[in-house]
């Protein structure tokens, strides 16, 4: 195809294109009626109702949890983000398996050590097997309890994500709730009370 | 469930992991010889305080420790063997005894292993 045929495609387009185009309609755009408007009575009471909603979106936006300082937070004190939510009695559950567990494995990692040492240290043959059977028990029971304390630290991450997002989908349940089962509201535009 | 079937076997894992057997005079792993225990043993009382221990010498030791206790379920205290670094001895007398006191002993052979000594298996209380 040659310049001189693209350019005679373009100008024809241009020429057409207005003709094809809808009439942009300037009254049915501006018609206050599109959105049940019917009064400009009505359209202020949708304003507020905006402007209220807007205000909830603050207090929700305030009182919300975050996920990252909260995932921060679960992971430092497992149950942390529980205790926040009011999950008390699974907070405690976590944060009591997660002690336990640690300081168990804490235990008999320390235990082990201590029988190590004294392998490491040994010169004597049956010291040095008596020393290294007994290190097996504790460093077995010390990996356990570590990885049954890891388990339970990934669930406790896991659960934060579906306590915030819980708690998050609530707390604006509840602010809405709450301001629509208001009676009585005060706003610049006058007082509304509802029966 | 999956989830769970993983960390399941992360535990596992971790708890089958073993301590390494780090200590250098370790045999398992490393190589070496044990003495054997030492065998022949034989004690003396050839004067009033003086003990005579004798044993078949070992070409697979270094040097011997010889053990001694006033009881025979005691605790056996080793008694300074400088005079014993070598496999080719097969006699010590010991003179620090007190007259009319029971003695028991224990005995061992020894390996030198990168500076320090490999103790083989220690031997019954024997007396005389």
């Amino acid at each position: 195809m040659s310049y001189k045929n693209i350019l005679v495609l373009i100008i024809l387009t241009l020429i057409v294109s207005p003709a094809l185009a809808q009439k942009f309609d300037v009254e049915k755009f501006s018609d206050p009626a599109k959105y049940n408007w019917n009064s400009s009575k009505v359209q202020l009471q949708h304003r507020n109702d905006l402007q209220q909603r807007q205000k909830l979106l603050q207090v929700y936006e305030m009182n919300k949890f975050n996920y990252r300082s909260k995932l921060i937070k679960s992971a430092l004190v497992p149950g942390w983000t529980h205790f926040s939510a009011g999950k008390y009695a699974k907070g405690q559950v976590i944060l009591g398996l997660e002690v336990a567990l640690f300081v168990s494995s804490f235990y008999y990692y320390d235990q082990a050590m201590n029988y190590y040492d004294k392998y490491k240290n040994s010169d004597y043959i049956g010291d040095l097997n008596y020393y290294y059977e007994k290190t097996k028990i504790p460093w077995r029971n010390s990996q356990l309890f570590f990885g049954l304390g890891l388990m339970v630290w990934v669930y406790n991450i896991y659960d934060t994500f579906l306590v915030v997002d819980e708690y998050n989908t609530e707390l604006w349940q509840k602010i809405y709730l709450d301001y629509h089962n208001k009676k009585l509201s005060i706003t610049p535009s006058g007082i509304t009370y509802r029966f | 469930m999956k989830n769970i079937i993983i960390l399941t076997a992360i535990v596992l894992i971790l708890g089958s992991c073993a301590l390494d057997r780090s200590n250098p005079l370790d045999p398992v792993g490393n190589d070496i010889a044990v003495p054997n225990e030492v065998i022949g043993i034989n004690i003396s009382h050839i004067s009033s305080n003086e003990i005579e221990i004798t044993w078949n010498s070992q070409s697979d030791a270094d040097g011997y420790f010889i053990y001694r206790c006033l009881s025979l379920y005691g605790s056996y205290v080793r008694i300074d063997n400088d005079q014993l670094n070598s496999g080719a001895f097969d006699s010590f007398t010991d003179t620090h005894v007190i007259t009319r006191t029971w003695y028991y002993y224990k005995m061992s052979a020894y390996r030198l292993v990168g500076g320090r000594r490999l103790e083989g298996w220690r031997s019954g209380p024997k007396t005389w």
